[in-house]
């Protein structure tokens, strides 16, 4: 319990202070309300995530080292890379189980990836090191951002398209709908917060990097809407929903998208799991 | 609770795993996990070495390691006999019960969502399971644990040792 607070804590308190160190000073009302929000949710991210997966894992290897003789020289580290690049990269085995489903994953899960360490970048290029939007590698950044957001809305779409014509047959077994609608939401209105921001200055050249964010601009630009307001509400709105999703994650079926790597990479190792077998002998066979 | 579990008499067994095959005839199980399979255990060194089969399926522990390693809470212990139980549509296949259970019983199955032995529930408790009954020396007996035991206790079987109680008796 100790341990779960302490993690609780010291996630919400990390993110809260990096917010605070870079928004401190230039804080608005939206970054006000958004920082407790992210901070907390982010704090619940990680306890969630250490309860589901990393308590569990620790609980198996606590098991392993009790019951079993193994060293690090037992690992087969090629193995381990081969499982990595061939079951977490390409996903061979849903490949070969069902194209379809293999494919919503690749975009899911590619695009969430990507978008990740594409957010990453873009935040510490722009809130830290205050590149000019003009910058190429900014337009790179922004091109980046709107391609694996799109691979992710694309991902996300088929796997709600799929989930609404499997309803209530063997296949909605796979089904994540609560989590994947979520997700759908922060997506979608990622990308309308962009096309808002967009549509609300002159256009210039530069904008087309964000080359999924302007073709929206330039549909809601047909409408005469005071999108300035809207944008602060939607800003709101995408902000709450994606802290939202995050604390969500780990605490739904989506937790897979963490244990399952790992469970492959584990299963890489099957020298291992033979060990267990021939240790059932020592108890019926003696020494 | 009756728990219930099985009994394994390795004198008995002449490796046909017919009851491998009745496992999954019985459930329809896919081709590529063994829900129930006989496995050699050998012990020592070349010359002094000891070779045995068991045949291995879940064991359904009374302290089942899966259940605790299980990241969803896709798998419980049913209340009334103590089989341990998956949900597949809660099963999200990261196989750290594989892992956490120490005979390897859950396996995944090409469908990317764990099988394991779910002691036939579809046989009322009292009829052989498909495994036992296709035994063709008798090797392989199921029942409820107080059966078990009595049985143990006459022929000198032993109950597998583990932390998590698996509810499994070998004679040797």
């Amino acid at each position: 319990m100790g341990t779960k607070v302490m993690i609780f804590m010291l996630g919400t308190l990390t993110v809260l202070l990096i917010l605070l160190g870079v928004y401190g000073r230039t804080m608005d009302t939206k970054m006000l309300i958004f920082t407790p929000i992210i901070s907390v949710a982010s704090g619940i991210f990680l306890l969630a995530l250490y309860r589901s997966v990393a308590n569990k894992l620790q609980g198996i290897w606590q098991q392993w080292r009790d019951t079993y003789t193994w060293s690090r020289d037992d690992l087969n580290t090629k193995a381990l890379i081969r499982a990595f690049v061939i079951e977490v990269v390409f996903q061979r085995k849903l490949y070969r189980d069902d194209r379809l489903r293999w494919a919503r994953h690749i975009f899911i899960y590619w695009g969430f990836v990507g978008l990740w360490i594409f957010d990453g970048i873009f935040f510490f290029f722009t809130k830290i090191l205050n590149l000019q939007p003009r910058h190429p590698f900014h337009l790179f950044l922004d091109f980046g951002l709107d391609l694996y957001g799109g691979v992710l809305l694309l991902g996300l779409s088929v796997a709600l398209i799929r989930a609404y014509f499997v309803r209530g047959s063997k296949g909605s077994i796979y089904n994540d709908t609560p989590a994947v609608s979520l997700l759908f939401v922060v997506t979608a209105t990622g990308f309308f917060l962009e096309a808002l921001r967009l549509v609300s200055v002159p256009y210039e050249p530069y904008m087309s990097w964000s080359f999924l964010g302007l073709a929206l601009a330039s549909a809601l630009g047909s409408l005469n809407w005071p999108w300035a307001s809207v944008y602060e509400v939607t800003w709101i709105f995408h902000a709450v929903i994606a802290s939202v999703s995050i604390a969500y994650i780990p605490l739904s079926r989506m937790v897979h998208i963490f244990a399952v790597p790992l469970g492959r990479l584990l299963e890489s190792q099957q020298e291992m799991l033979a060990v267990k077998i021939q240790s059932i002998g020592r108890g019926l066979m003696g020494k | 609770m009756e728990q219930v579990g099985f009994y394994f008499n390795e004198k008995k067994c002449t490796k046909c795993h017919a009851c491998e095959i009745a496992c999954k005839l019985w459930n329809n199980f896919d081709l590529g996990p063994r829900v129930r399979r006989v496995v050699k255990v050998s012990q020592g060194k070349y010359p002094a070495i000891r070779q045995i089969n068991i045949s291995l399926s879940c064991m359904h522990c009374g302290d089942a390691p899966c259940v605790k390693a299980c990241p969803v809470n896709a798998l419980s212990k049913a209340v009334v006999d103590g089989r341990v139980m998956v949900d597949t549509a809660s099963c999200i296949g990261c196989s750290f019960c594989t892992w956490a259970c120490p005979f390897n019983a859950p396996q995944i199955g090409t469908d990317g969502k764990m099988v394991k032995c779910h002691f036939c529930p579809d046989r009322p408790l009292g009829m052989p399971r498909p495994c036992e009954e296709v035994c063709p020396t008798g090797a392989l007996l199921s029942g409820t644990m107080r059966e078990l035991d009595e049985m143990a206790r006459q022929r000198s079987a032993k109950r597998l040792i583990s932390e998590a109680e698996p509810a499994f008796y070998v004679e040797v």
